[in-house]
């Protein structure tokens, strides 16, 4: 079993990206991953056309993707931020989402205020996990995360990019609440040491395709001198758990 | 003296869920600081950072039309909307009389060597204005990234924000190697660079901005004659470089 926990659905016209389903679909078979999670991009011109994408996915098939909601509280109009939260968590037990994504730096927002804090511990309560998706090395993108994990308790955080963000990375290892997505890491340098600092059981297989390849991804667990248990809690029984699936 | 500032955010609105851009800057007490600094002209944008920027855009247009002597407007957009960024950009100049585009990588996650950004200047190049792209110290407004830009488009009009290096020496050359490319000394951290700037490419491709509310313009002034300038290349960079780049009065003044 293996559980992909990061992959995007659509167009990026900055980073000229793009990924159809059929795309996906057959990286995911080259490596042999049964599910994926999948949202669009956050920067795609129009990131609700993403929403859509992933959605139709998620229902067309609904045996291999899991949709993630791609969410903007920074386009939220000051007279809806009171409602925002519940309209939110309402809208992916409608739609079928099973988790959200924030692009705090991407959508220019901050993850201190009130609302995000509202939505985030909402999610929590209502189990759907929140990916918070770190694009630099920047400090300051990262240093309020650790604040509103806390925040959170019972929120599950999903955090990628973990090599390219390593002082963010090293500032949340203490939370119990976060975990790591691994994509596009580094075997020694990347998985070795998160492995050291908060165990198999907070880290997720993950390759951000098409940025990443599954099936590069998956050679690189393989060679992180990691054991047969630590592996399988890698590739799919922490997503398992985290993502309410039945096994 | 004429004294030019070709950076100033108009902030009409504080949001408490943006990163901060240094609290309020309405059309009126810009107005207040550019006269008690002797400034007879600021270019002036919106607030970067949101995703689409068209009412920013008419907030911009319409403070110039209260103050058309005294204030250059400009249109944001954001490269990561794609054609709509490019029709935006075209509205800015043909319905709200925009002098020229502003892009901020950064805020947008976008590299300013990225296809959209080629659509945006290619589009600017046939309006005939000017693109301002910030430069910084990520990946996306890298001076080099903007170099690839400006050696991709030798016939356009492009600027370089804030030449912003603190790490090394790039801004000043891309600027050698691409003599269409103007710089403005925003928010850059060393006058002693705004000097090897003005003698690596002369005074008259460097402009003087504040990237005001969130810099203070009085700081940023006070930068430009900390440089060690020449008394000619000081007049070029405060105010007569723009004048001819913006086709401003001989006095500074819009009209």
């Amino acid at each position: 079993m293996i559980i992909d926990c990061h992959a995007h659905l659509g167009e990026d016209l900055a980073e000229d990206f793009q990924q159809d389903v059929d795309q996906l679909l057959r990286l995911m078979d080259d490596a042999s991953v049964d599910t994926s999670v999948v949202f669009g991009f956050g920067g795609a011109p129009d990131w609700e056309e993403g929403n859509a994408t992933v959605r139709a996915a998620g229902r067309a098939h609904a045996d291999r993707l899991i949709p993630f909601l791609t969410a903007n509280p920074g386009e939220v109009p000051k007279g809806e931020r009171a409602t925002y939260p519940s309209a939110v968590v309402r809208r992916m037990r409608d739609d079928g989402f099973r988790g959200i994504v924030l692009h705090p730096m991407m959508h220019n927002f901050l993850v201190g205020h009130p609302m995000v804090i509202e939505l985030c511990t909402l999610c929590g309560r209502s189990g759907h996990p929140v990916v918070i998706h770190f694009l630099s090395q920047w400090v300051d993108e990262t240093s309020a995360v650790p604040a509103l994990v806390q925040a959170c308790p019972e929120t599950n955080f999903i955090v990628p990019s973990v090599y390219w963000n390593a002082g963010g990375t090293g500032l949340l290892t203490p939370y119990r609440n976060v975990f790591f997505d691994l994509s596009k890491g580094y075997a020694r340098i990347t998985v070795q040491p998160l492995l050291k600092a908060v165990g198999a059981e907070r880290l997720l297989f993950a390759s951000e395709a098409p940025m990443g390849s599954p099936a590069l991804e998956l050679k690189k667990l393989r060679h992180s001198q990691l054991s047969s248990e630590e592996q399988e809690t890698i590739l799919w029984r922490n997503a398992s758990r985290l993502l309410g699936l039945a096994r | 003296m004429v004294i030019v500032d070709v950076h100033v955010h108009l902030v009409h609105d504080v949001d408490d869920i943006r990163p901060g851009i240094g609290g309020l800057q309405t059309p009126e007490m810009l107005l207040e600081v550019m006269d008690r600094l002797g400034i007879q002209t600021s270019v002036v944008f919106g607030v970067p950072g949101v995703w689409d920027h068209a009412r920013e855009n008419e907030l911009v247009y319409e403070a110039a039309c209260r103050y058309p002597n005294r204030l250059v407007p400009v249109g944001l957009v954001n490269p990561r909307r794609g054609q709509r960024a490019v029709e935006e950009a075209r509205r800015c100049v043909t319905a709200l009389g925009c002098k020229a585009i502003k892009v901020r990588p950064d805020s947008h996650c976008v590299p300013a060597n990225c296809r959209p950004m080629h659509a945006l200047l290619d589009e600017c190049a046939s309006l005939g204005v000017p693109l301002l792209v910030h430069s910084g110290r990520t990946h996306w407004s890298h001076p080099l990234t903007i170099g690839d830009l400006a050696r991709d488009h030798p016939g356009a009009k492009l600027v370089m924000q804030h030449m912003f290096d603190i790490t090394g020496k790039y801004a000043i050359g891309v600027a050698k190697r691409n003599p269409h490319l103007y710089v403005e000394t925003a928010s850059h951290l060393s006058p002693f660079l705004i000097r090897e700037m003005v003698e690596a490419v002369g005074s008259g491709r460097v402009m003087f901005a504040s990237d005001s509310p969130p810099l203070s313009t009085e700081l940023e002034l006070f930068k430009v004659k900390c440089a060690g300038l020449s008394p000619d290349d000081e007049v070029n960079v405060l105010g007569r470089t723009a004048v001819r780049y913006w086709g401003l009065q001989e006095d500074g003044f819009v009209q």
